[in-house]
C-alpha cells in the first residue's frame, strides 16, 4: 500500500465514510460517554485499539471460517479483545474505568467493530483490514473528540476539566445531558456535510 | 492430501473450539498479569477512603462477617481507638454509589466518602461535595432523615447517599450487638 492511498483510506474513514457522522454507527458509546475529553478520548482509543486487533485476527482467520457460524466466530474474537482492553484499563487507567463504566465491555456490541469484521476484514488481506481498523477507528475517535469538546465547553465551562471561563460560569446542563448530545451531533453532521457538498460540487 | 468438507458440522465444531481456545488462552495470560495489580488498587482505593475519614488512620482489617445490605466492613485501627468503616452501595439515579462510611463506636458518623459513582455528572454528582457529605458528621441514625438536607434537583443521588449511611450505621450495631451476645 503506497502513501497516496493510505491518504485516501484516511480521508474516506475521517470524512466520506466516517462511522459516526455518515454510517450511523455505534451511536450508545457515541452520544453516552461524550461528556467531556477524557471520556471521549478513552473511548476512541480503546475502540480503535478493539477494531484493529479484531479486524487483524478475523482476516487472518477468514479462510478457515466456513460461513455459518463466521458472526459467532467474530463476535468470540471481538469480545475477547474487548475484556482484554478492559482488564488492562481497569489495572493500568483506573480513572477511566471509574469514568467509562459499563461502557467498556459494551464496545463488543458496538456496531462498527461487527460492520467493519463482517463487511471487510472478512473479504481482505490482513494488512490492508489492519488499515481499515485503524482509520475506522481514528474517524471514530476524532468525532468522539470533538464532539466531547464542545459539549464538555458549553455543559460545564471546562476543557479536559481546566476552567476556561472563571468560576462563575454556569454550563448549558441540556447540553451535557443526553438530549445535548443528540443536538450537538446533529448540529456536527449538518456541518460537515455542508463543507463535504461544497468540496463534491467544485470537483 | 485430506479433503476437508467444510460444510460438515464437525468443522464448523473444531473451528470454534480452536478460536475459543485461542481468545480464552489470551485472555488467561492477560487476567494473569493483571489481577494482581487491580487487586493493590482496589486495597489502595479503600485505604485512601479510610484515610480521608479518620486522617490519623494507622491500619485497618476486613471483618470478613456477613454484614446487611452492606458490601464489607472494616475495624479502622487510628490515633488511640478503633472505629469502624463501612462500604456500602445504595442505588442511586445511574446505579450504584460506593461508598465508604465512618462509623464510631459509639454509632455516630465520623465520615462519609463517595469511592465510586455513575450519577448524572454535573448534577448528581454533587453529593461528592464537602458541603452536603459534611451535614452527616456527628449525626445517629434517628437524626439522618431529619437533619440532612438533600440537594435540589438531585434528590434522588441524596437520598440514595442517606440510605446508604443508614445502612452503614445499621451494620455496625448489628455487628457490635453480635459482639455482645458472642
Amino acid at each position: 500500500m503506497t502513501k497516496g492511498e493510505f491518504k485516501l483510506k484516511l480521508i474516506d474513514g475521517l470524512l466520506l465514510n466516517n462511522p459516526v457522522l455518515v454510517q450511523l454507527l455505534g451511536m450508545c458509546s457515541t452520544l453516552a460517554v461524550t461528556t467531556n475529553l477524557f471520556n471521549g478520548l478513552g473511548m476512541g482509543i480503546a475502540t480503535t485499539i478493539v477494531l484493529t486487533m479484531s479486524n487483524l485476527i478475523i482476516s487472518l482467520i477468514r479462510k478457515f471460517v466456513p460461513k455459518q457460524i463466521r458472526i459467532a466466530s467474530f463476535i468470540v474474537v471481538i469480545s475477547g479483545f474487548v475484556t482484554a482492553i478492559e482488564l488492562l484499563i481497569r489495572a493500568y487507567v483506573p480513572v477511566l474505568d471509574k469514568s467509562l463504566g459499563i461502557f467498556i465491555p459494551l464496545i463488543v456490541v458496538n456496531c462498527i467493530i461487527l460492520a467493519r469484521a463482517e463487511a471487510f476484514a472478512s473479504k481482505n488481506p490482513p494488512l490492508p483490514s489492519v488499515v481499515d481498523g485503524l482509520v475506522m477507528g481514528l474517524g471514530f475517535a476524532s468525532t468522539l473528540v470533538v464532539l466531547s469538546v464542545i459539549r464538555e465547553i458549553i455543559g460545564y465551562g471546562t476543557i479536559g476539566g481546566l476552567n476556561i471561563f472563571g468560576e462563575n460560569f454556569k454550563g448549558a446542563t441540556l447540553i451535557a445531558m443526553p438530549a445535548g448530545a443528540f443536538i450537538t451531533l446533529g448540529i456536527i453532521i449538518a456541518t460537515t456535510r455542508y463543507f463535504v457538498n461544497k468540496s463534491k460540487q467544485k470537483c | 492430501m485430506l479433503k476437508i468438507n467444510k460444510e460438515s458440522i464437525l468443522y464448523t465444531v473444531i473451528v470454534l473450539t480452536v478460536i475459543s481456545s485461542g481468545i480464552a488462552l489470551l485472555l488467561a495470560i492477560i487476567n494473569s498479569v493483571t489481577s494482581p495489580v487491580i487487586a493493590k488498587k482496589n486495597l489502595e482505593e479503600k485505604g485512601n477512603a479510610i484515610q480521608s475519614i479518620y486522617t490519623d488512620y494507622i491500619s485497618f482489617e476486613s471483618t470478613k462477617t456477613e454484614v446487611k445490605n452492606a458490601e464489607e466492613l472494616y475495624i479502622v485501627s487510628h490515633g488511640d481507638t478503633t472505629d469502624y468503616c463501612v462500604l456500602v452501595s445504595p442505588s442511586g439515579f445511574g446505579g450504584e454509589i460506593q461508598m465508604m462510611v465512618g462509623v464510631t463506636g459509639d454509632l455516630k458518623i465520623s465520615g462519609v466518602e463517595i469511592v465510586s459513582m455513575s450519577e448524572t455528572a454535573g448534577v448528581g454528582t454533587k453529593i461528592k461535595n464537602a458541603d452536603f457529605l459534611s451535614q452527616f458528621i456527628g449525626l445517629q441514625v434517628n437524626k439522618i432523615s431529619t437533619d440532612v438536607d438533600v440537594i435540589s434537583g438531585a434528590t434522588v443521588s441524596s437520598t440514595a447517599a442517606k440510605v446508604g449511611v443508614e445502612t452503614a450505621l445499621d451494620a455496625v450495631s448489628e455487628y457490635l450487638k453480635a459482639g455482645d451476645n458472642g
